[in-house]
Formats: structure tokens, sequence, C-alpha cells
């Protein structure tokens, strides 16, 4: 079965992913989706590079204080070296000592203490802000040292701890160390604060604590100890963040802008092709509607012009039957005088005239028909299925009109044949609507009329059947009589028609009642190599 | 003119009355039916005749009567006759073997000429059955000998031919001449001719 030409323009695609853009609220939903998803990547992004630089800047401060603990070793070492070979206090020792207050500005006092009850502080130098050492504390603090071992102090003053080195059972020498004095002014960068701890508490804090905003997202931070046996002292930097440092402001503020732009402009091309889309099926449709107008104008054409023809060839069958008579008695009359010796006399001669008479009026009619000869179409090698399939999108509008279904049987394979396809159509159309107003004469619901075609050994064949009341047996044998009809208003030529078109293309039509019932009309039309065949046989 | 009958099948009554009036005046016997049916019905009892068929009549067509006619072995020459100058139909009807193809209304000569025509067809078809039916009567040495009459061979150049004596040859043609029932030289050739078994 082919399904006969839909006249619904058809729904213009888009593409599903898209479609959703139609909305507003999902458009709006869309967008906020996409705003959120680029703030959370820029918040990501901005966080992993935030980390980085921390960590960075926290290694750079570790090496650098590390360093510094260092040479505080150093100077205990070479310090309590001089303080051995001078028993004691002596200018060497000052002189070092001084020399160092004054290069390493954080180390504020350097102390040589004898230890032991009784003992003191041997020699002292001292910078701005340092403080002697108590030699009692001193002595507590390297008591269970080893000689040349050295050991951490904790000091009541913000920042300060000493250093401590036992040279041996009685001295020792103390380092006092002005913490803040580790980091320099420029190793800390604005955004941070640096906290250097012991085991015995917080030693100092650089860096002001930055007054945490309400949304702050959090804090990065940087831990790590500073590499010095002596001196276990623990780093630590810290970064607040703000949220508005994770997701800058105005790239989100211009990401939302123009992805806000792009997704209206889609949405309004989308919008755009649709309706493109739907203006070109509107036009596919209406183009659709005016061919088959054309067709049915060209279809209705032909049936003028054919059933003229077919008219006056009825007109000229009817006719010459009684000239036939008229012609052969008035001849026989001649012949009847002349054996009674009337041959010239006046019956004779009437008789004569109406042999003349009767022969001008055969040759109006054989003008008439070689007139209406000429009207016939041009016969073509056409497949048979256009023609079938066409003429029935055609009726199936009326037909629908009028409640009567209209099935239609054509086989896959071209079924090709030499004919007129107008003409051809033209028989399959009157057939169908005769069809149609048998079966509205029985006024049943369930109306039916069913085409097909079929390609059989001899050539191809058509059927139009139906369910109606089928043909009175009494008017089978006249049915392509021409001016005969079963139809009070019929003129008795469509079906006289049907059959001089089909026979101008060597074919044959017939009608029969079908198994269940209504009439069956059966056109055979030769297969295309019959025909030629046929001709040559002729020739 | 002729003995053969006419068999007129056309559904018109004027049409009937009127051919059976014109030959009736030319001395033709002519039999007329309306009904193809009936004339179908009828035909193998009939004596073999010369028919005219109306092409165009209800249920049936002249072409496809004829058809059917030939088919119950009624094979006899065929005259159709038609309202249309349908050269389709013409065409069709000489494929389909028919002597002769008329346009109504016909005119007295025409139809005479054909129905002489057709006669002639019938009356040849009848001779060639009755020769065929005499020479076929003939042994084969006999056919040879009839045959070579035929082409106006002498007794003796067809013993010579035959490596038969004249005399032998000449009681072959004493033979022949009894079953043929001529002695006419031209009728043998004739009947050689026209009897041959096809």
């Amino acid at each position: 079965m082919i399904a006969a030409p839909s006249f619904e323009p058809a729904s213009p695609r888009m593409p599903r992913r898209l479609a959703f853009l139609r909305s507003s609220a999902a458009l709006a939903g869309g967008w906020l989706l996409l705003v959120a998803a680029f703030g959370l990547y820029a918040a990501e992004t901005h966080r992993r590079a935030l980390e980085q630089e921390v960590s960075e800047s926290g290694r750079a401060l570790q090496r650098a204080i590390s360093q510094r603990v260092a040479q505080h070793d150093a100077h205990l070492t070479s310090l309590s070296a001089l303080g051995l070979a001078q028993a004691q206090p002596s200018a060497d020792f000052d002189l070092v000592a001084r020399s160092i207050l004054r290069f390493y500005p954080r180390i504020v006092a350097i102390d040589l203490v004898r230890l032991g009850p009784g003992g003191g502080v041997v020699s002292s130098a001292r910078a701005a802000g340092g403080t002697t050492a108590d030699p009692a504390a001193v002595s507590a603090a390297v008591k269970n040292l080893a000689a040349g071992r050295a050991v951490y102090g904790a000091d009541a003053r913000p920042g300060h701890y000493r250093l401590m080195k036992r040279m041996n059972d009685t001295m020792a020498v103390s380092l006092d160390i002005d913490g803040r004095g580790l980091v320099e002014e420029d190793e800390l960068p604005g955004w941070a604060r640096l906290d250097l701890s012991s085991a015995e508490g917080p030693l100092l804090e650089i860096g002001a604590r930055q007054a945490v905003p309400p949304f702050a997202a959090r804090t990065v931070e940087f831990a790590a100890p500073i590499a010095s046996e002596t001196q276990p002292l623990r780093l630590s930097l810290h970064r607040t963040v703000t949220l508005s440092q994770l997701v800058p402001p105005l790239p989100l503020a211009l990401f939302a802008a123009l992805s806000l732009a792009a997704l209206v402009l889609v949405r309004s091309l989308l919008a755009h092709r649709r309706e493109a889309a739907l203006a070109r099926a509107a036009a596919e449709a209406a183009s659709r509607r005016e061919a088959l107008r054309q067709h049915e104008t060209k279809l209705a054409h032909a049936l003028r012009v054919n059933s003229m023809g077919e008219m006056a060839s009825g007109i000229a069958h009817e006719l010459t039957q009684p000239l036939t008579a008229l012609l052969s008695q008035s001849q026989a009359g001649r012949r009847i005088a002349a054996t009674g010796g009337l041959a010239g006399s006046p019956v004779d001669e009437v008789l004569a005239a109406n042999v003349l008479q009767a022969k001008r009026a055969a040759d109006i009619l054989v003008r008439l028909r070689a007139y209406v000869g000429k009207s016939a179409g041009e016969a073509g090698m056409h497949d048979l299925r256009t023609s079938v399939s066409d003429i029935a999108a055609l009726s199936r509008i009326d037909l629908g009109r009028r409640g009567i279904a209209l099935d239609l049987d054509l086989p896959e394979a071209p079924v090709a044949a030499r004919v007129d396809p107008v003409e051809i159509e033209q028989v399959i159309h009157n057939l169908i609507r005769n069809a149609a107003d048998a079966v509205e004469e029985t006024g049943r619901g369930d109306g039916r009329v069913v085409v097909t075609l079929t390609r059989a050994a001899e050539g191809a064949v058509i059927t139009v059947g139906d369910n109606g009341a089928g043909i009175p047996p009494d008017i089978l044998p006249r049915l392509f009589e021409p001016f005969f009809s079963g139809k009070p208003e019929g003129m008795g030529l469509g079906l006289s028609l049907c059959e001089s078109i089909v026979e101008r293309f060597d074919g044959g039509i017939s009608a029969e009642n079908g198994p269940s019932g209504g009439a069956l009309f059966t056109v055979r039309l030769p297969a295309a190599g019959a025909i030629d065949e046929a001709k040559e046989a002729v020739q | 003119m002729t003995s053969a009958p006419v068999y007129l099948v056309d559904d018109d009554e004027a049409v009937r009355s009127a051919f059976s009036l014109l030959l009736g005046t030319y001395g033709i016997s002519i039999e007329t039916f309306g009904d193809p049916a009936a004339f179908l019905a009828r035909a193998p009892k009939l004596k073999p005749g010369v028919l005219v068929l109306d092409l165009r009549m209800p249920a049936i067509t002249g072409l496809q009567l004829h058809e059917r006619l030939a088919a119950i072995g009624c094979d006899w020459p065929t005259i159709i006759c038609t309202g249309h100058g349908d050269v389709h139909a013409c065409r069709r009807a000489f494929k389909a073997g028919v002597v002769d193809f008329l346009t109504k209304p016909i005119d007295e000569q025409v139809l005479v000429e054909a129905l002489q025509q057709a006669c002639a067809a019938l009356d040849m078809r009848a001779e060639r059955a009755e020769a065929a039916h005499l020479v076929a009567q003939l042994t084969e040495r006999e056919r040879e000998v009839l045959d070579m009459v035929g082409r106006g061979w002498s007794t003796r150049e067809i013993a010579e031919s035959l490596h038969l004596s004249p005399r032998t040859v000449d009681t072959h043609r004493a033979n022949i001449a009894q079953k043929l029932g001529t002695t006419s030289v031209a009728e043998f050739a004739r009947l050689a001719l026209i009897g041959k078994a096809p």
C-alpha cells in the first residue's frame, strides 16, 4: 500500500537538544546553570593559583629562615671556641660578640656564662632591646646537655628566644635572638600573615590579622618545620581569601552577559529557523494543492473534450444504423424498381435521391469521426502506478467528504504500459466516481472503494471495486453502450468513454459483480512489448 | 451468383431487414440474427457460409463472436461492419483473420463485392478440401505420377524418371483418372496443386 500524499504541513525539524530553549523559564534556568558552572570553575582555578602562590612563598621563607637559624649555630660554635681559649673575660670575645651584634641585628645580646652555684655572667655584649642572660636560668637549661650541645629557650619577651650552648662543665654561651629579624620586611608578601612557633608555644606573628569578611570563602595555609636541630621552630603562612578573589565579579558578570546574549541569539535563530521551516512546509503544501488543482483542471478539460468526442462518436454510431438501413433499403428499392421496368421513373429518381442524401449524411459522419479521432492524446510509456496513485489522491478528497473510504493496492515494481496518462486517469476517475455513487446510493456507513493495480502475464490489470448494491443483471450487457445510463440524470457517456479510451490503447474493459456483491470493473492494458508485436504483425 | 448462404448478425432490426431486402434482390440467400449468442448456439448446425458481423453489439463484439465461431470450427470467411471507422479495431480484425472490414453505411457495390470475394474464399476452401480429399485416396506412387503429369511431363519422361515401363505409368494414370473422376490433364494439374497435403 502506498499512502496518499498528505496535505498537512510537515513538522519543521529542530534539534531536540535545543528545543528546550523555546521556554523562557528553561532558558533562564539553563543560563543560571551555565553561570554557576562558570563561577565554580573560576573559583577552583583561582583557589589552585592562590594555594600555589602561598605554598611557593612559604617555601621561600622556610629556606631563608632555615639558613638564618643555621647561622646562629655557626656563631655559637665560633664564640664557644673563643670562650674556651680564654677562660677569663677577654677583649677578643667582646670584639667578636660586638661585631656579630652589629652585622646580625636579630641577635640582640651575647653572654658568656659561668655555670653552677656562684657562677655568673663573665662577659656580656648587648644591642638595643637585648637583655643579659640570667646565669641560673642558663645553668638550668644546659644542665643535662653534653659539652658542645645547644638548646632552645623560650623567653618572656614577645618574639625573643635564647639559644644556649654548653662549652664545658663550667661555661656556656647564650644568644638573645629577636625572632622578628628572621624575616626581612620585603620577604613577606603583603597578603600574608606569618606565624613562627616552638614546642613551648607561639613565638611571633608578623602581618596583620585581616578582618574576615562575612562571606569570606576560606583561609589558605602553608605550614612547614624550619630545618634546624637546635631551634625546632615551625613556620606557618596564612592567607585569607575572599569570595570576590575566588570569583572575580567582573569576568563573571561579563560571562553572564555574554552567555545570556548567546542563548537569546540561539533561541531567536532557532525560532527563525522554525518559522522558516513552517513557512516552507506551508508553501510546499500550497504548491502540492496547486499541482493537484491543476491536475484536476487538466483532467476536467480532458473529460470535457473526451466527453464531447464520445458524444459525437455516440451520435455518429446511433445515426449510422438508421442511415445504413436507409441506404441499403433505397438501393434495394431501385433494384426492385428496375426489375419492374421502372428504372428512370420518378419513384426510381426519388430512391436515387435518397441514396445520394444517405451517402452525404454518411460523409458528414466520417468527417465528424475523423475530427473526434484527432483529439486522442499521445501515447507513451508510463508507469501506471503514478496514474493510479495520482488519481486516487484526487478522488480521495471528494470521497473523504462523502464519508467513503478509498483503498489503494499498488505493486512494489513499476507497471509500464503505452498509454496517455491523462486519459487513463480519466478512466480510473470515472470508475471511482461511479463506484462512489453506487456506494452512496445504498446509504451504508462503511462505504468503501478499492482500487488495485497488478501486473499479469499479458499486461496490466486495474480493478475498481465497491461494496455497493452491484449492477442489475439486465443492465450488465448494455453497460458500455453510449447514451445508456443506469443513473436518472446520467448521460450514459462515462463508461462508453472509458471503453473507447481503453480500446484506443489496445486494452479492454469489463464489468461484473464481485463475490461480495458490489460492482467490479476490470481494465486490462497490454504489456508494452505485446503492442509492438501486434503493430508489426499488422504491418 | 453464389450458392453459399450469408449469415448477418446485427443487433439493429432496421439494418437486418434492409440488408435482407437488398441482398435478396441479388438472389443471395441471407439469414439474419439479432442475438450473437443465439447465432453462436445455432452455427454448428448451419451450412458453411459467409459471416457479416456488426462490430459493436451488446455483451459481445463482432470480433469476439468471430473468434468464438472459429473456436467451434465455424472458421468461415468473415466481414466485420462497424459504425466507427476505428483504426485500432480494423487492425485487430485483420490480425484475427477477418477477410474484410467495412464502415457503415455500406454502399451496395462495396457490400456485394466483399461478399463475392468472401464467397470465392469459401469456394476455394471447399475446393481445396475436396481436392485434398481426392488426392488423399491415391497411393504414394500415384501421387508421384500425378505430380509429374501436373508439371506437363509426358508418359515416356515419367517412365524414365521413375525407372518404370511406359505401360505401368499408363496404368497409374488410368487409376488416377478413375479415382479423381477426370481425364483432363489441366484438372490433374489443378488438383495436384491445391490438393497437396499441407
